[in-house]
């Protein structure tokens, strides 16, 4: 009994002294810890700033522009602002001379590298480049003037668009037994086939595009026919009684 | 008309010239796929899928993925992906 009773006044306080030595020492972290603490929380930082920021691309059509900031309508038609600093680097179109923020105008197409801020959503440019893009569409052939080596297509967006065709313009045909591209001409197309068609829009007229390939797929043709200009439509005029004229809806 | 395209993400830079292109469609549908210098067409797998490989010019591309039906149906997707080899 009595060295039991000798144990707990030993261990009793040796105890208490070991738990106070043991707070002291999570309380004032030695400088190695504190220095790792430092280190975690600037990995911490790093990490997140990481996540934060990432490399992109896009390319819009300039909107408006400052002397560090250009908002373009990128291709979605989403606004998107682009910040300029010493760093960028522009690039022009054509190698003639040097190109930078002062020669960027309103309704230039630019192609924009940099480092996009998720927070922000803004991209700070590494890279603007003035680009020349063709325009990439596709429809079915609606009209065809052969006269005049036009032909108009339909979007699935009910667009319309007069395709002009020069001895510049390559024109393919898909082969369906080959599946391959073959080379075709503009006599071979017909109203109603499924049509790619790259080029650029004429400058006085946005729904003309002047052909640099045309891709055409035979076997692809509208079930329905659309308007033919060789059979024009009848198209009787309604008197509303007030003196408005309203011309009724025809379908097809 | 159903159309996914897995690769190559929207807006991404890639450090190296040549990238795929790859989704799913359906099986008996026609994937035409344009970029600024080049036009491919290609038949996805019995499963509808379909993989590719597409070569970017530097800077920004604009590609366009449409996958056409037996009836003429469309679905197209449009993406931007950039070429660079700089470090930034």
């Amino acid at each position: 009994m009595k060295v039991i009773i000798l144990l707990f006044f030993i261990i009793y306080p040796l105890s208490f002294i070991l738990a106070l030595n043991a707070h002291a020492a999570t309380s004032t972290p030695s400088p190695v810890e504190a220095q790792i603490g430092e280190l975690k929380d600037r990995i911490a930082s790093r990490v997140a700033q990481l996540k934060l920021v990432e490399k992109r691309g896009i390319i819009g059509i300039v909107n408006d522009l400052s002397d560090t900031q250009i908002t373009l309508t990128d291709v979605k038609g989403n606004t998107r602002f682009v910040d300029v600093d010493e760093l960028t680097k522009f690039n022009g179109s054509s190698n003639s001379g040097s190109f930078g923020i002062s020669d960027v105008k309103k309704g230039d197409t630019l192609g924009v590298l940099g480092l996009y801020n998720k927070q922000s959503r803004r991209i700070l440019a590494r890279s603007i480049s003035e680009l020349s893009l063709s325009k990439m569409i596709n429809g079915d052939i609606v009209t065809i003037d052969p006269d005049n080596f036009v032909f108009n297509i339909a979007t699935v967006k009910n667009e319309q668009f007069e395709i002009s065709v020069d001895t510049k313009t390559k024109t393919l045909s898909y082969d369906k037994e080959s599946q391959e591209l073959v080379r075709s001409g503009f006599s071979k197309l017909k109203v109603n086939e499924k049509v790619f068609v790259k080029g650029n829009i004429n400058k006085e007229d946005k729904k003309k595009i002047d052909a640099d390939k045309v891709i055409v797929f035979p076997d692809i043709v509208k079930p329905t026919p659309v308007t033919q200009l060789s059979s024009p439509i009848p198209s009787p005029v309604t008197s509303t009684g007030s003196g408005k004229k309203l011309t009724p809806i025809i379908k097809y | 008309m159903f159309l996914a395209l897995d690769e190559p993400k929207d807006e991404n830079i890639y450090d190296t010239r040549v990238v795929k292109v790859s989704g799913k469609t359906e099986a008996d549908a026609i994937i035409v796929i344009l970029t600024e210098n080049n036009e491919e067409v290609l038949n996805p797998t019995k499963n509808g899928d379909f993989s590719t490989t597409i070569t970017l010019d530097t800077g920004a591309n604009s590609i366009q993925v449409t996958a056409v039906a037996k009836n003429g149906d469309t679905n197209t997707i449009e993406r931007t992906v950039s070429y660079s080899s700089e470090n930034f």
